[in-house]
């Protein structure tokens, strides 16, 4: 990845020029995915979002993520940044692009990073309702697509425990 | 018994019982669970969410096992909500 690409960021994620950042002669497709905004989840209304990272942890865990699948599906780049702060409806809270020689590679990689920065990067979400409420989210039980095999191919270069304290 | 202090860092929803960070002072060559049962002490409303949670040492997850043997920065992770 890019090392000076901004990974966590409190401005907004400049998506035609970190696409523009990728493009190469040797490049014949890139996957964009943005993660973005929804105005209602779980049947409430929401208003806004605030995320919150562990800052430094969360940057070199996304960049092994990133570098993990470069080299996985042989891509020419990738990269991913995270929006924290205040988000409004419709902001991109996430953007992963794949580039690679062939498409079937950027989407899988594509796939991939975004569900295990789902899964293993210690960011949260705070989301406000217009009923004035707010609840913490949790990507427990969000619907990743991380194959065990691959699962345990990351967790090999990636370290983590699946420990739960107290359990 | 030495002791050691450590500056422990909280996240998410587990902020409103602990704030953004405190320090604390275990005995040198104990391990999380011991650290963790000292949160559960000292706030019993939190037990629900620290069950759920990992721990980072010096931002490298640990497995609850880890000694405690110098000062670190401890990080109480909740399940995480990126993306």
């Amino acid at each position: 990845m890019n090392q000076s690409i901004q990974i966590l960021t409190h401005l907004p994620i400049d998506i035609p020029g970190l696409m523009a950042s990728l493009r190469s002669p040797i490049t014949g497709g890139i996957v964009l995915f943005s993660g973005e905004v929804r105005n209602i989840n779980k049947g409430r209304e929401v208003s806004f979002l605030e995320y919150e990272a562990y800052e430094l942890m969360a940057q070199k865990k996304i960049t092994e993520i990133v570098e993990y699948a470069i080299r996985k599906w042989e891509l020419n780049t990738a990269l991913c940044v995270h929006r924290l702060g205040r988000l409004e409806i419709s902001d991109c809270a996430v953007l992963v692009l794949t580039a690679s020689m062939h498409r079937a590679q950027a989407y899988d990689a594509n796939r991939f990073i975004i569900d295990m920065v789902k899964r293993e990067v210690p960011i949260w979400k705070k989301e406000y309702y217009t009923d004035g409420s707010f609840e913490w989210g949790n990507n427990i039980d969000c619907q990743c697509n991380v194959t065990a095999e691959q699962s345990i191919h990351a967790h090999s270069l990636l370290p983590t425990r699946e420990d739960h304290l107290l359990s | 018994m030495d002791n050691i202090t450590l500056k422990i860092v909280f996240f998410g929803s587990l902020k409103s019982y602990f704030g953004s960070q405190l320090q604390m002072n275990v005995t040198k060559g104990s391990n999380l669970v011991l650290l963790v049962k000292q949160l559960a002490d000292m706030v019993p409303d939190s037990i629900p969410m620290l069950g759920s949670c990992k721990i980072a040492v010096d931002s490298e997850l640990k497995s609850e096992d880890f000694s405690i043997v110098q000062s670190h920065e401890i990080a109480i992770l909740p399940p995480f909500s990126g993306g």
